[in-house]
């Protein structure tokens, strides 16, 4: 007797449909899975064997064939367990054929029967959607989170038995419904807040205005002044995520497995800030089957790199493609993925070895060639990169007992996404979600509204400060971004000067 | 190369870059010519007469060295030499104790040498202020036909080189290293520009590293070349000290430069200036104490802009101490985009400068 159940397989952020064909015939007692099953697909015959009879099922005494296509896909994970489990039943004549055929299955099954949540259910679910199915069943651990896709009824269930009472109709189990349903005006909850620093009032603006155009920042500072603390409350200045953008956040943090103990929709904006000691593989993406990495964990959200000189050079310098165009392509032997990984960039470093190199209480430590060395560590295309480049102090003593800081991040976030509205409007011609800071060039220069008066003034810098093209560029951008915090489609003058003190070309050159 | 050099190249090689031995063969043989030619016998000879001499090291050195080779090597990389005793040895340098037989030269106007000579030395992680002062007076030294000398080092040194480019009195470096290894890195281009319009100098041969302790020895060097030293910033014990201590020794004249009590490279120049050295604000007190008629100076009147309120606030705050942009905000009461577009007008007005960072002074 031949069955088919369904289920769905992930490859980076997609996810494949694979039919389980169960096969009994007479034979000696054997269950053999085909179709490039891995170890884990392979182990898969234990725990189903075991999870049917402690179900109370009889496992049938015949030969069991399982075959998982398309068989030309190598399989991986767990993710199969329920889909043969079920699927074995059904040829052995004890389910409902035609109903286990409108649904997908999507669970792992333990010994005792009952069913585990998987990584990347709002995948599955998804895929099940576009492939015309009626419906998903899951382990009530992923129920809410794959409740997110609409049409598709998402059938919470315990374990094996209760999803095959379900398919036989013995039992009814309503559908999990998305609890965001009656309240779409959830807005995310960060636990930090503007507010909780004291003075760095430039460093807060510079903050406002990367945030305001999406430009990359890069902070330096010795030891202390605040730098992780100021990156860790930029995604609470930030526009809430779309629901697309939601959406995409929380399949790449299904897939990561993140999302277990959530209730739904990730709301908040990532915010990942690896150690410098991570790998390439672990930035990147990589792996066997690809997993995403850290950029892409920060996509839609913000990736931090505290102590920027410690990360190893080969790692670094990976970040500048998909800084450029937002997505990366991860291959390996068997299979590629791309992953997307649109993050704003913001980096920290200590100006020196030691960092007190321009701390007014502290002395340097730090000889002449040491800074040097340290300082070569970031390349000159990396630095590039960074639109905005600041120096944070240190506050002195007596301002840390000043009162907390005036604004909140209420504020700013308003004005950050006035100035973000304004750029959606500009560049809604050419194409979705552009910033200031992403639009190139060549369309920046149509788009840029610059007075004369403004445009003689950028002469003047230009000499001034001898600005290369890419210089030139980014003030451009920034000061773009700074007309649009002050509501103003003209750049003016005013805009262009204080876009010059963020620039701080030779931060990085304390010893010549 | 001449023959009378190649001897002295030889004769330096060969008594392993020992210079109190260089001499002493020459005193004891008559010449330099007659010591790198001398025999095997009177060689041991010698060795009686000259301590820790010995002729067999110095026989097989000779013989293992082609001089043909080695200069024309030299000549191929554009270095030259200097030879204790010849006209073109510095004069200065010839009436120091040690002055070192043997110099290798690179650059177009050797004729520098000769000139007039200061030394403008401190120290290597000097702040905006040392670099500044520095380079200010070496530029003003350089207008009045002065040369600068230093150590092509990090700091104080490279800005004084900077400030004696394009000025008729150029400037000459010494070095701790040989003439083609370039240190510190940073400084390569420099280095070539100072080949184009002045004198790179060294004591050591090609190759040689820039060890730790060939500095103390160059630094005699730059005193020896000079009429007087000026010590700009300089830890308590530090390179730029030593220099000045040679001076001393040499009969020269000692400047020093002050600096704010809060900052810990004033204290080489205090500590100078507590011993008697003259005190330093502005190039016209080092030709002044030097007798030199100086130019009148035209005071660089800069007919600057007026500045409105916001800017003018804004400028009252700042003075010849950096100042921190936080600072400003905080004392200004403005909003820091404000301040910010205030004091990129202000720098552009020339009223101020930025300090690596977001620090301010006047400029």
């Amino acid at each position: 007797m031949l069955a088919r159940t369904y289920s769905v397989a992930l490859a980076g952020l997609e996810g494949y449909l694979v039919e389980s064909q169960v096969h009994i015939v007479s034979g000696l007692p054997a269950l053999t899975v085909v179709g490039l099953p891995d170890a884990s697909v392979k182990e898969a015959r234990e725990r189903v064997r075991s999870g049917l009879i402690n179900s109370g099922f009889e496992f049938p005494k015949k030969r069991i064939t399982v075959n998982l296509a398309p068989a030309d896909i190598k399989k991986e994970g767990s993710a199969f367990d329920l889909a043969i489990g079920l699927g074995i039943l059904a040829a052995a004549g004890s389910l409902d054929k035609e109903r286990l055929a409108k649904y997908i299955s999507f669970a792992e099954l333990s010994l005792d029967g009952t069913c585990r949540a998987l990584n990347g259910a709002l995948l599955a679910a998804e895929s099940a959607k576009k492939h015309g199915f009626e419906g998903m069943i899951v382990s009530t651990g992923n129920a809410r989170e794959a409740a997110i896709i609409k049409g598709i009824d998402i059938i919470a269930i315990d374990s094996l038995a209760e999803a095959a009472a379900f398919l036989n109709s013995k039992i009814d189990i309503s559908p999990t419904l998305d609890c965001r349903d009656g309240d779409e005006g959830q807005r995310p909850v960060y636990e930090v807040d503007f507010i909780d620093v004291k003075g760095q009032s430039h460093a807060k603006r510079a903050l406002e205005i990367a945030a305001a155009g999406g430009h990359n920042c890069l902070m330096v500072g010795s030891p202390g002044a605040g730098k992780s603390m100021l990156a860790k409350r930029l995604p609470t200045i930030l526009p809430d995520l779309s629901r697309n953008e939601a959406i995409e956040v929380t399949k790449i943090h299904s897939v990561a497995g993140l999302t277990m103990d959530r209730a739904s929709l990730v709301l908040t904006r990532p915010f990942r800030s690896p150690h410098h000691t991570i790998s390439y593989s672990g930035l990147a993406g990589g792996g066997a089957n690809p997993r995403p990495g850290e950029i892409t964990l920060s996509h839609n959200g913000v990736l931090f790199l505290d102590e920027l000189p410690e990360f190893a050079r080969n790692v670094i310098e990976l970040l500048r493609q998909p800084l450029e165009s937002g997505e990366i392509t991860i291959t390996r032997a068997a299979s590629s993925a791309k992953f997307p990984c649109r993050f704003m960039l913001v980096a920290a470093m200590n100006p020196c070895p030691c960092g007190f190199i321009k701390d007014p209480i502290r002395p340097c430590i730090c000889s002449g060639s040491d800074i040097h060395r340290y300082q070569r560590k970031i390349s000159g295309p990396l630095l590039d990169r960074f639109d905005i480049k600041i120096e944070v102090p240190r506050l002195k003593t007596q301002e840390l007992f000043l009162k907390d800081g005036v604004e909140g991040s209420g504020q700013i976030k308003d004005r950050v996404c006035a100035a973000r509205l304004r750029q959606h409007e500009r560049f809604k011609t050419l194409g979705a979600d552009l910033l200031n800071s992403t639009i190139a060039a060549r369309d920046l220069r149509k788009y840029l509204f610059i007075k004369p008066d403004a445009s003689k003034f950028l002469e003047q810098l230009t000499e001034k400060y001898s600005l290369s093209g890419r210089a030139f560029d980014r003030i451009l951008r920034v000061s773009r971004t700074i007309a649009d915090l002050g509501s103003s489609p003209y750049i003016q003058t005013s805009h262009l000067a204080e876009a010059v003190q963020y620039r701080n070309e030779f931060l990085l050159q304390l010893t010549y | 190369m001449e023959k009378s050099l190649q001897y002295a190249l030889g004769l330096r090689v060969a008594s392993g870059h020992n210079n109190r031995l260089f001499f002493q063969l020459v005193k004891t043989f008559g010449s330099i010519e007659e010591a790198w030619k001398a025999k095997t016998v009177p060689l041991e000879k010698a060795c009686k007469v000259i301590e820790g001499f010995n002729a067999k090291k110095f026989i097989d050195a000779r013989n293992n060295l082609d001089l043909e080779e080695l200069s024309a090597g030299l000549e191929k990389s554009g270095i030259g030499i200097l030879v204790v005793g010849t006209p073109q040895y510095p004069e200065l340098l010839a009436t120091i104790p040690d002055s070192p037989p043997v110099l290798f030269v690179r650059g177009k106007y050797l004729d520098k040498i000769n000139n007039l000579c200061v030394g403008v030395v401190g120290a290597r992680r000097a702040t905006g202020y040392g670099r500044d002062v520095a380079e200010g007076i070496a530029s003003e030294l350089g207008k009045q036909n002065i040369t600068v000398v230093s150590g092509l080092a990090r700091g104080i040194d490279t800005a004084s080189h900077k400030g004696a480019l394009s000025t008729p009195g150029g400037t000459i470096a010494v070095l701790g290293c040989g003439l083609d290894v370039c240190y510190p890195p940073e400084n390569r281009k420099l280095a070539h520009q100072i080949a184009d319009e002045g004198v790179l100098i060294s004591e050591y041969m090609p190759k040689t590293p820039p060890l730790a302790y060939n500095f103390p020895a160059r630094n005699r060097i730059i005193s020896g070349l000079c009429e007087a030293i000026v010590v700009v910033e300089a830890n308590e014990r530090s390179g730029a000290l030593i220099t000045a201590e040679f001076a001393l020794e040499h009969g020269r004249e000692v400047f020093a430069v002050p600096g704010s009590v809060r900052n810990a490279l004033s204290k080489g120049p205090h500590k100078l200036l507590r011993e008697g050295a003259s005190l330093v604000e502005t190039a016209q007190d080092i030709l002044l104490e030097l007798g030199i008629l100086a130019e009148p100076v035209k005071e660089h009147v800069d007919l600057k802009s007026s500045l409105d309120k916001d800017e003018q606030a804004i400028f009252n705050l700042i003075e010849h101490e950096p100042i921190h942009i936080e600072d400003i905000i905080g004392g200004s009461g403005y909003s820091p985009a404000h301040v910010s577009g205030i004091l990129t007008m202000l720098e552009l007005k020339g009223y101020l400068q930025k300090d690596e960072g977001n620090f301010f002074l006047r400029a």
